[in-house]
């Protein structure tokens, strides 16, 4: 309910009451004078129908007919609406109440004016959600969302935490049907028991459903011809589809006399519902009165709101809002939505007829079970399969088997060809049942079904069966056509007397992977996620993973670095069924393939991720696809091996089997679909190999060695990245070299050139680049590369600056010089930089960053300095903050060198307090290296780091240890400290 | 006594034969489920006046002009307003054709509507 004075409080009480309004469309202003009367109207909801929705996400509309405003023809789509209504006072003076933000969708000219339809901020969710962050706190995926779609959050985090689930971390699971930043928001807001609506702000609020009543309106405060239902609606149970074993999860309270809620197949409870049971924990305690009021304004009141009805034929009824329709100078219309519990709890027609099965029969039913399919099945033309087997025992001579059967097939129809006339045929379905074996003449039902998705359905029954062990096997024949069944849509209730159903495990296997299977050395495993599922003959499946073996256990600690095989094993009472996945312990450089963003090429040795996060991987050469990267074995023992990862799976070691002494280096390149090169130096010939499959190495093709035509000898590097077909399909590998040339100083820096295949030309650039560019080669052939390079500028050859280059596929050369808002500062004469580009496919632009690097004596810094938008022409469009930059000193003298992620915003100063009791100091030169803090952020989120290294102004002795007390600590975007500290 | 009062479009208007003025409140009411009024005042003070002239044909005509515009800033006893002359009528007065020099005397009744 929107903060009112007691003034405005009394005028609404009054039976007359006087508004104004006032508001902008755009820049001008608008009053009730530029509102055809009657047109006016904003309109929004949470709920509808007979429920109360969890997880709605609704847009508030807005209509109005404006008359008298000079905007142009044509220019008001796009506009933004802004209002507010004010309510006259005692002392005639206004007060203004605000009633949201909208944007113009629709403007049709009448006769009358400019009638408009407006939506508020809802639909900027409606984004494809181009984001494979799946793991964090509510807050944090409303934060993102945000920010991706241009809306601000109205909540804080403590806003967020207060609400059901709200300090939960939550993983998305990876089946499921987010398309949109929207559906994502539902899906949070349903998992937070509340739902999601923009206020009055315009900004992106979750509320929860109240029956704590904001206002009291009696009958001589609103009109005839409100109703309120003489039913309370509320729930008590709660079910959530278990996507893994496809089944029902289901969570109550008690007494579960209430409604039954379906959360759906809400992706961020999966493997976790206990979230499930504490969202109907506090759902359970709303409980609400359907209802329809209309009262004068104002429009004071919220979605979620809670008003009591008192007198007339209300009878105190306490109700929710969750519709209103506000019309100025009209009817305010509220509602609320829900259905009867006791009408809910009333038993269906199904579990009537079962019952009266009961009651004739009586005690002589003594088995009722339900079988299903539990793996899909093809059937083709004219070929007999079986689609159900199960397994029951005949206890006495007399007995009777009653058997209900539903089958969901989709089918396809086969063409028929008669004098070039081509018809497709009945699709026919012939069904026939067998006891151990023999077909059981009692009844073969054949049905016409149509092409696509049909529903067969049929029952029979059995009697007289010998006694003893049985097997019944259901199977189909098609002709015409062919039919699928997906797992589970064989379903069969059976029950009967003088039979028992042997229930017993068929196979055992890992449903779901844990949520990491990538751990730093030296961590313990985690197998939170692990779902292991039995599957029994009647074609159920359970959740086993409790009862398993794992070793190595949770939580044990990895001691070794390498890839280890986690074996889990389960025993169902007789029988071990065992199972293993693979886990990888690292030491040094921490990843998440969560944070790498398919399309991205990272070159050299920067990765970054969609939050601007840059580290290193050294280890992680190449970015090949979504989620799959290779990693690298440059030297030791194992050097020219490599092994694939995708979806946090290792794949085994690879050798390049053709490594027949032309190898000198792996290069740091791959493309989308898999492929990595090898290449010598010496002749300048180049040679890719293509990954083929899961895992499989393919042929390392002669035909696509390559000679640069070059004449001179200086070739190093490739930094390059090649056209999305590779050359395999003869367009265009574009290739760095390295030719070093001196300049004034006395330093090397190196020029560039590319390489089309299609010409075979080298071309040379007049760019020396000092370190690695960041390239991004497009679908047409397009190449673009940020190239830092070192400043002629000497003698200051610190500075870095970054330029832009483009060779477009019509051979248009573009070349950019970003110095003026593009320079970087390299911290230490020791250091390099380097650059990331990618493409952003959804705005069609490229993004750029520039990174430093600093070497800290313990190993490398890396920091994203810049960030631009750039058009395809390389123009800057804007700069864009850096988010975020990692830190990671792979210290090797170090016990604890883990990861360090130094979660701040390099793009402004901000301040934060380290909690600097349980760190020891290490001293590197001029800075200090904590091996343990926690960083909190400006809202109080708590993130734990490791090996902050930290500049100090002054250079204290090297020689003794000493203890340093920093009471502060703050962070800066200045050039020549990143991090300073008081001591 | 009106006749220097009428001023539309700074022209004086005759003396009306006849003269009524009323003001309207603009209002939304609605029935309370207890039966009170409920009401929402979107404007008080909403004048309309009536009026009717007995006059020759020349000020007959201009009477008309003046009905067939969308609006005319409108003067009445010292009020100024913006207000639409409407449902214009005029009847003949009769044996009045034979006036010499006029087309006869007519009874004009206008409505003045403020905006």
């Amino acid at each position: 309910m929107y903060s009112v004075s007691a003034d405005y409080l009394t005028a609404l009480a009054q039976p007359v009451h006087k508004y104004r309004l006032s508001g902008t469309v755009g820049t001008e202003a608008f009053t009730q004078s530029n509102i055809i009367s009657g047109s006016l109207s904003i309109s929004n909801k949470v709920s509808e129908g007979s429920e109360i929705k969890l997880g709605s996400v609704y847009t508030g509309e807005l209509r109005a007919t404006f008359t008298g405003l000079s905007i142009a023809r044509g220019s008001w789509v796009g506009k933004k609406i802004t209002l507010s209504e004010g309510l006259q006072l005692a002392d005639e003076s206004f007060e203004d109440v605000p009633l949201g933000a909208f944007t113009i969708a629709e403007a049709t000219h009448k006769a009358d004016g400019v009638a408009v339809v407006a939506y508020d901020a809802m639909t900027a969710f409606d984004k494809s959600r181009n984001d494979l962050t799946d793991t964090g706190t509510a807050y944090d995926f409303l934060s993102l969302m945000c920010q991706k779609c241009g809306v601000t959050l109205g909540m804080t985090s403590a806003d967020v935490a207060a609400l059901t689930n709200g300090t939960e971390t939550l993983s998305i699971y990876s089946e499921n049907d987010i398309e949109t930043w929207r559906d994502l928001l539902s899906w949070i807001a349903q998992t937070l028991c509340s739902v999601a609506t923009i206020n009055r702000d315009g900004e992106l609020e979750l509320r929860q459903y109240s029956d704590s009543s904001n206002a009291t309106i009696d009958e001589t405060h609103r009109f005839t011809g409100c109703s309120f239902s003489d039913f309370t609606t509320y729930y008590t149970g709660m079910s959530v589809v278990n996507i893994a074993l496809r089944q029902t999860e289901y969570k109550s309270v008690t007494p579960d006399d209430g409604l039954t809620y379906n959360l759906g197949s809400n992706p961020l409870v999966q493997g976790d519902y206990e979230l499930v049971q504490n969202i109907i924990d506090d759902f359970s305690t709303v409980q609400l009165v359907p209802f329809s009021a209309q009262m004068l304004g104002g429009a004071i009141y919220d979605l979620c709101d809670c008003l009591t009805f008192s007198g007339g034929i209300a009878a105190g009824a306490v109700c929710g809002i969750m519709g209103f329709t506000w019309k100025y100078n009209g009817a305010y219309s509220v509602s609320g939505f829900g259905s009867n519990p006791a009408l809910a709890t009333a038993k269906s027609k199904a579990e009537k007829d079962i019952e009266a099965i009961y009651n004739t029969i009586g005690e002589e039913i003594n088995q009722m079970s339900v079988v299903q399919n539990s793996s899909a099945v093809t059937c083709g033309e004219d070929t007999e399969t079986s689609i159900l087997t199960y397994n029951f025992e005949v206890t006495q001579e007399e007995n009777t088997t009653m058997v209900d059967v539903s089958v969901v097939m989709t089918s396809s129809a086969s063409e028929t060809e008669v004098d070039d006339v081509y018809t497709l045929s009945d699709i026919v379905a012939h069904l026939s049942f067998y006891v151990d074996g023999s077909e059981v003449n009692v009844y073969a039902p054949e049905f016409i079904v149509d092409e696509g998705k049909d529903t067969m359905t049929f029952n029979y029954s059995l009697s007289g069966l010998s006694v003893g062990a049985h097997e019944f096997d259901i199977r189909l024949e098609m002709s015409g056509g062919s039919g699928s069944i997906a797992v589970g849509d064989v379903h069969e209730m059976l029950w009967g007397y003088g039979i028992t159903f042997e229930v017993y495990v068929k196979s055992v296997e890992i449903k779901r992977l844990p949520n990491n299977t990538v751990y730093m050395l030296n961590s313990n495993f985690d197998y939170t996620g692990l779902m292991v599922g039995a599957a029994y003959n009647n074609g159920l499946v359970d959740d086993v993973t409790a009862d398993c073996d794992i070793t190595p256990g949770d939580g044990t600690q990895a001691t070794q670095p390498g890839v280890y095989e986690v074996s889990v094993v389960y025993n169902d009472g007789s029988n071990d069924y065992e199972m293993s996945f693979d886990a990888l312990v690292v030491n040094g450089c921490f990843f998440n393939e969560n944070t790498f963003k398919a399309g991205m090429m990272q070159t050299g040795i920067c990765v970054m991720d969609d939050e601007g996060n840059v580290s290193s991987v050294t280890s992680l050469q190449s970015i090949t696809n979504d989620h799959e990267y290779i990693n690298l074995i440059t030297s030791g023992s194992d050097a020219k091996k490599f092994r694939f990862i995708r979806n946090g799976l290792v794949s085994q070691q690879y050798t390049l089997t053709k490594a027949d002494g032309t190898l000198t280096s792996l290069g740091y390149c791959g493309i989308p679909g898999g492929f990595v090169y090898q290449y010598k130096v010496e002749s300048k010939k180049y040679r890719l190999v293509k990954v083929v499959g899961d895992y499989e190495l393919g042929v390392v093709s002669e035909e696509v060695l390559m000679e640069i035509n070059r004449t001179d000898t200086d070739y190093g590097f490739i930094y390059g990245t090649f056209s999305q077909y590779g050359v395999y399909t003869g367009h265009i590998i574009y290739g760095f070299g390295n030719h070093t040339v001196t300049v004034p100083n006395g330093d090397s820096v190196r020029t560039c050139g590319f390489i089309d295949t299609r010409t075979g030309e080298y071309r040379d650039t007049d760019f020396p680049i000092s370190t690695w560019p960041g390239m991004v080669c497009m679908d047409d052939g397009s190449l673009y590369a940020l190239l830092p390079y070192k400043q002629d500028t000497y003698p200051d050859p610190t500075q870095i600056l970054v330029g832009f280059y483009a060779w477009l596929a019509d051979g248009t050369e573009i070349k950019i010089d970003m110095t003026s808002d593009f320079n970087l500062m390299c911290h230490g004469n020791t250091g390099g930089a380097s650059a990331i580009l990618r493409y952003d496919e959804e705005n069609d632009c490229l993004v750029a960053y520039a990174i430093s690097r600093e070497a800290t004596g313990q190993g490398y810094n890396f920091k994203a300095m810049k960030g631009f938008v750039l058009d395809l022409r390389g123009n800057i469009e804007r700069e864009i903050p850096i988010p975020a930059y990692i830190d990671i000193p792979y210290a090797s003298g170090l016990t604890d060198a883990t990861k360090v992620r130094l979660a701040l915003n390099g793009s402004t100063a901000q301040t934060g307090v380290v909690d600097g009791i349980n760190y020891y100091p290490y001293w590197s030169g001029q800075r200090l290296l904590f091996t343990e803090a926690n960083y909190f952020n400006s809202e109080g989120k708590n993130s734990p780091m490791k090996n902050i290294m930290v500049n100090i102004p002054c250079v204290p002795s090297q020689t003794k240890e000493r203890i340093v007390v920093i009471d502060s600590l703050y962070w800066e975007d200045s050039p020549n400290s990143i991090v300073r500290a008081t001591v | 006594m009106l006749g220097k009062y009428i001023v539309v479009n700074s022209v004086t208007l005759p003396n009306p034969k006849s003269f009524s003025l009323s003001e309207e409140t603009v209002e939304n009411v609605y029935e309370s489920e207890a039966g009170t009024d409920l009401a929402q005042v979107v404007r008080f003070g909403k004048v309309s006046a009536k009026a009717t002239f007995q006059v020759t044909s020349l000020w007959r005509d201009r009477l008309k002009a003046m009905t067939q515009t969308a609006t005319q800033p409108v003067t009445i006893d010292g009020q100024s307003m913006t207000m639409r002359l409407r449902d214009y009528s005029a009847k003949l007065v009769e044996n009045s054709e034979n006036i010499e020099g006029t087309d006869g005397l007519w009874t004009v009744s206008i409505n003045f509507i403020e905006v």
